[in-house]
């Protein structure tokens, strides 16, 4: 049939056109090429910040133990250098504070101790002092403290004559690992900790702000070509040339493919980064994005942009101008912007009715969704069940789109109100 | 051969079009006439199946219009618009790619094209940096780029200069000699004297006139005759005496006349012979404006 092979090709003018527009677009561009450095930013410079600083409570640090008290120093010798030297670390005991300030100054000490005159039997709070350039490096303060704390208390437990043997024994604590339990055999029993609960977190943060961005970008985007269209009447003569399901089916498709671009520069990124680049260097990256998670990604990505896409497409044919067009697509916005909103809440109970409610409803289930299968360990069919409600609802929706798109990209010199758009889905 | 058939289009209560049928043939100027809102728009549209009317046929070489049949008009809308951001080469290339026109072919026909209208040093250029004259020349290009069977022309000529409007109407003329079958839109209706061999004339969406220009005006503008004299002393007196002057009126160094029921020209150049010195005999043809005016004020439909 010439008929039906005449059609597509048509559509795929279109679509090539609206891919190269949208694909040699700066603003395209740099989001594309920039996309891995935010990504970067929140997913592996926390982590390294935090290796860093940890390293830094490991490093072999140099402290002072200053007293104006001759006894006290004594003392702090016996009871407090050797425990700093388990550590790995350097210590001196001096009176001579003024030169100890000097030399935190000059970076030769990384801070010093000071002691009360009564130390080690210490009551209440004791008069102690941690001098250090840096007031926030929490690792190395925490350190210190803990030692001197220890020292206290076996002086005062001595003091008390209690056999300090058996408080340790009595008062050790024990530990509960925490696992995870998974539907699929092989995952079981996986130790999960904070860095795992951190890394899901930043990945589901990232997944969707991707979503977010993304949609929201290409969505917009699409609404105002069109409005653009439409107010330029190039309409008429794209319209002269093909029919406006061909029209609107070809822009959705080729910016849609512009992003699905976009999304595998990301991902062969990030495939770069955990892969290569983070074993190279030996980082600990606390993001773990299984293949399984970056295919839900990319098939959530590609639901929710066409549904909320054709939904701007209609706005767009409604619409004189773009602030018309911001106007009547608020109500949408407001189901793209929920999931952000509530991120924290989805990511601490991904199982509370109201998640599962949201991972199944389509304008919201491309993100929640998402978020649940990170956090929490989801089944295959609820997983399938949320793409396949997500899948009619993108049909049902390019069809009105489609509908309220022809009626509208012909009625110019009015801005349109839901009312005369709900007409035009009745005629 | 376009043929419409009873095409009726509303829109609520509004009858935009109302039963219109008409035949245009390849090798003419076809003039569709008539004031704003007179249907002229939705017209084209509905020929170029952009609207589907509510009833009525669009047959073209005696088949119904078809998709494929989009490739063979070219159209070009009143209000001109192109994608501002974007270069004029890639945006004729994506139209004329639009119209099933193959790039090699369509990279030829833009040098041409662009070098005809003096624009071949703005084929790089964004669309936003052309002038307005310019960039209507470039949406015509667009209209012929695919070389269509069929054009398409709503108000052509509006906003450009004189220079420019005569440029594209010779180019109209050449492709009327090629073959083309040319439909233009006008409310401007000297413009439609002018370049048109047909005129159709359209009021509140209804046909009330249809015919070839010279026919139209043969209908109407026989009973009229501006004619002036040698010798001064010939005069309304004079012509009023004649058998075949209803009335005559002196207008500035000549006369117009009315003939009598049943009088044409001829008989009245034939009851002057010999009987005054004629310096000028000139059929007084009423302009569409008049025709359209008259026909409007109550002579009717003309089927």
């Amino acid at each position: 049939m010439k008929g039906t092979e005449k059609k597509p090709s048509k559509m795929l003018v279109v679509l090539k056109y609206e891919f190269k527009k949208m694909a040699f677009n700066k603003v395209f561009v740099i989001i594309t090429l920039l996309g891995p450095f935010l990504l970067a930013a929140v997913t592996i410079l926390p982590s390294y910040i935090a290796m860093k600083t940890m390293d830094r409570s490991k490093a072999s640090l140099h402290i002072g133990i200053y007293s104006q008290d001759d006894a006290v120093r004594g003392k702090a010798g016996e009871l407090i250098v050797p425990l700093i030297s388990a550590k790995g670390w350097i210590s001196f005991v001096s009176g001579d504070e003024t030169e100890l300030r000097a030399q935190v100054l000059d970076e030769k000490l990384d801070g010093y101790l000071s002691l009360p005159e009564n130390f080690p039997s210490v009551d209440a709070k004791g008069n102690f002092g941690w001098y250090s350039k840096s007031t926030t490096d929490v690792s190395v303060f925490g350190a210190v403290k803990e030692i001197v704390s220890s020292v206290v208390v076996s002086a005062r437990l001595s003091a008390a004559s209690v056999d300090e043997s058996l408080v340790r024994t009595l008062m050790a604590p024990v530990e509960v690992p925490v696992y995870k339990v998974s539907a699929s055999a092989a995952d079981d029993g996986t130790v999960t900790n904070e860095n795992d609960f951190i890394g899901a977190m930043i990945t589901a943060l990232t997944f969707c702000m991707l979503i977010y961005m993304t949609v929201l970008l290409y969505g917009q985007q699409i609404g105002r070509s069109v409005v653009a269209e439409k107010s330029s009447k190039i309409v008429d003569i794209l319209l002269s040339s093909v029919r406006s399901e061909e029209l609107l089916y070809g822009k959705l498709l080729g910016i849609g493919l512009a992003g699905l671009v976009q999304y595998g520069v990301w991902i062969g990124f990030a495939v770069l980064i955990i892969g290569v680049v983070g074993p190279a260097v030996n980082l600990q990256i606390p993001v773990n994005i299984g293949m399984d998670k970056a295919v839900y990604l990319v098939l959530f990505f590609i639901g929710g942009y066409l549904l909320y896409s054709s939904l701007y497409a209609a706005c767009g044919a409604a619409s004189e101008d773009d602030q018309h067009m911001a106007q009547l697509s608020m109500p949408i916005l407001v189901f793209l912007m929920m999931p952000m909103l509530l991120l924290q809440m989805f990511i601490q109970q991904p199982g509370s009715p109201f998640a599962v409610v949201l991972s199944y409803f389509p304008f919201t289930s491309p993100m929640v969704m998402l978020i649940r299968t990170l956090t929490s360990d989801i089944a295959l069919w609820q997983i399938a069940l949320s793409l396949l409600v997500l899948a009619l609802s993108v049909a049902v929706m390019v069809k009105l789109a489609a509908k309220i798109f022809r009626v509208g990209i012909l009625m110019t010199g009015k801005n349109f109100t839901f009312k005369e758009i709900l007409v035009w889905l009745r005629s | 051969m376009l043929q419409v058939t009873n095409v009726t289009k509303t829109y609520g209560e509004f009858k935009a079009v109302s039963d219109l049928s008409f035949t245009a043939d390849k090798g003419k100027i076809y003039g569709l006439i008539g004031p704003n809102g007179a249907g002229k728009s939705t017209t084209i549209r509905i020929i170029m199946n952009i609207l589907s009317p509510d009833s009525g046929l669009i047959e073209l070489d005696g088949k119904a219009f078809a998709e494929e049949d989009r490739n063979r008009i070219g159209y070009l809308p009143e209000e001109r618009g192109l994608y501002k951001k974007q270069k004029l080469i890639d945006v004729l290339l994506y139209l004329a790619a639009l119209k099933g026109c193959p790039a090699s072919l369509a990279l030829e026909r833009i040098d041409y094209w662009l070098a005809r209208f003096n624009l071949i040093d703005w084929k790089n250029k964004k669309i936003d940096t052309l002038s307005k004259g310019m960039s209507q020349k470039v949406q015509f290009i667009s209209t012929i780029i695919h070389d269509p069977e069929v054009i398409f022309l709503d108000e052509p000529f509006s906003g450009l200069d004189p220079v420019s409007a005569d440029e594209m109407l010779s180019i109209i003329r050449e492709m009327k000699e090629k073959g083309k079958l040319i439909l233009f839109s006008t409310h401007v209706m000297e413009q439609a004297e002018k370049v048109c061999d047909h005129i159709i004339m359209l009021n509140k969406g209804i046909k009330i006139l249809d015919g070839d220009i010279g026919e139209i005006r043969k209908a109407y503008g026989l009973n009229s005759v501006a004619l002036s004299f040698a010798d001064a002393e010939t005069g309304v007196v004079f012509l009023e005496s004649l058998d075949t002057v209803a009335s005559a009126y002196e207008e500035g160094d000549h006369f117009i006349v009315t003939l009598a029921p049943g009088s044409e020209c001829d008989d009245l150049f034939l009851s002057l012979a010999g009987k005054a010195h004629v310096r000028s005999f000139m059929m007084n043809e009423p302009s569409l404006h008049t025709i359209f005016v008259n026909l409007v004020q109550g002579k009717g439909v003309i089927k």
